[in-house]
């Protein structure tokens, strides 16, 4: 037999200002499931949020459409494969999607290769290549810059361009000369974790204040690659180095880019000068066991 | 069900909601001398790619421009070089010598301004252009 538990409110309170809470063991019931059912049935409870009330697939994309009222829409194109997917499984439905894709550092080689094999035997369009707003964030607040840039920085003062997703989203409308209310499909699913599911299914997959949907919200890591693999794809090779994609300085990207790319980690370096200072931290202080000289002392 | 034995917790009157705050970045200061802005009067290349490339580019040629002044900078910081030494065999030698050059007791007789000396001696010398802190100090006393 199910019980749920509900919250009865009970008005207790002595006056309208004062209000007296009483601990939780004291106001929660147990409810026989017929019982549960009976009160919703009424209207007296809500019943709980669970995935299966939440809108998907064809469902989703036909809302979509008829919110921004044409058949257009942005996929963001990480080459992840959950963009890769997205992108497969939102193409047939939309008459042009365009995809775009946000760089963490202008220029990356093994970024460039994946973005040019995926022209090639995935989009029918080219790749938009813009900054992503976090480049500009980190640059105006100064992340691992030597004293010598500050003043250029602060000069420029990147955070005053208030260059944000929001403003990229009209900015790849107006490259790819597309009306500028199309949604942004992302390869947001439920599955990669607990609170994006929890949010997917308090407030909607649809978020329009930022315009983006995610079309796959509700599959799983098997039906992406399904589609992948049926697709005759192949991921990029930031799998390889990370098992996911390029995302970030620290020592976990940094360390693998260094061995496999050292032109594309210079890169990086061009940019954020002091970014090797975490490698060197993680190499004295982190997980792998420090090197020691013949007097069993860290070696510097 | 079983109740424990508890104290009702009486709160206040509602508080005032409390705004969320967002936290923007301090302004720097103190970043001396102060260099151009770098995305100033970039041309519109008429696509937007392209735009935000030059953008980037323009901060990168600041950086550049950036350190090659800091570096000079340094030079002329930490050059010590702008000094030498007279050496006579005996004191009379060197009381003659700052006495031909007018050199008064209050301009020094170990220590004097190598533009005193120069003066006297006629000699022009190259200006100095050192941007010490705050303010570009030029010297003009030849």
């Amino acid at each position: 037999m199910a019980y749920t538990y509900t919250y009865v409110k009970r008005d207790l309170s002595p006056c309208n200002d004062w209000i007296i809470s009483y601990p939780m063991e004291e106001t929660m019931q147990r409810l026989s499931e017929a019982e549960y059912r009976a009160k919703v049935a009424s209207g007296e409870i809500v019943p709980r949020r669970a995935d299966a009330n939440v809108i998907r697939g064809e469902a989703l994309i036909e809302k979509i459409q008829a919110e921004s009222g044409h058949k257009t829409c942005l996929c963001a194109f990480s080459t992840g494969k959950d963009a890769l997917a997205t992108y497969l499984y939102i193409r047939p439905k939309f008459e042009r999607v365009v995809p775009f894709y946000m760089y963490g550092i202008p220029g990356l080689e093994f970024v460039e290769e994946s973005l040019r094999y995926y022209e090639k035997h995935l989009t029918d369009e080219p790749i938009i290549r813009l900054p992503h707003p976090s480049l500009y964030e980190m640059l105006g607040r100064l992340l691992w810059q030597p004293p010598d840039r500050v003043a250029v920085l602060e000069a420029a003062d990147l955070l005053e361009l208030r260059y944000t997703h929001r403003f990229l989203r009209e900015l790849v409308c107006e490259e790819a000369g597309v009306p500028d209310n199309c949604y942004i499909a992302m390869g947001v699913r439920a599955a990669d974790s607990p609170m994006r599911r929890l949010s997917i299914i308090m407030h909607g997959p649809i978020n329009k204040t930022e315009k983006t949907f995610p079309p796959i919200w509700d599959w799983r890591k098997a039906a992406v690659m399904e589609s992948i693999n049926a697709a005759g794809l192949r991921l990029p090779v930031d799998y390889e180095l990370w098992g996911r994609t390029f995302d970030g300085f620290n020592a976990d990207y940094l360390i693998p880019l260094r061995d496999r790319f050292p032109r594309d980690y210079q890169r990086v370096l061009d940019w954020f000068p002091l970014a090797d200072t975490d490698i060197f931290r993680k190499e004295r202080f982190g997980r792998r066991s420090p090197k020691l000289d013949q007097h069993g002392n860290i070696a510097l | 069900m079983k109740i424990i034995s508890y104290k009702p917790r009486v709160a206040g009157p509602p508080k005032p909601k409390i705004k969320a705050r967002r936290i923007v970045a301090p302004p720097l200061r103190g970043i001396d001398p102060p260099a151009p802005d770098p995305l100033e009067d970039l041309p519109d290349t008429g696509s937007v790619q392209e735009n935000a490339k030059a953008e980037l580019e323009a901060i990168q040629t600041g950086f550049m421009r950036r350190l090659k002044k800091e570096r000079e900078r340094t030079i002329d910081k930490f050059d010590t070089e702008y000094w030498c030494c007279l050496i006579f065999e005996t004191r009379e030698q060197k009381e003659a010598f700052l006495a031909a050059l007018k050199i008064t007791v209050a301009e020094g007789d170990k220590y004097v301004d190598g533009y005193v000396i120069a003066r006297r001696l006629n000699i022009e010398l190259p200006a100095a252009k050192i941007e010490w802190r705050g303010r570009t100090h030029r010297t003009k006393r030849n």
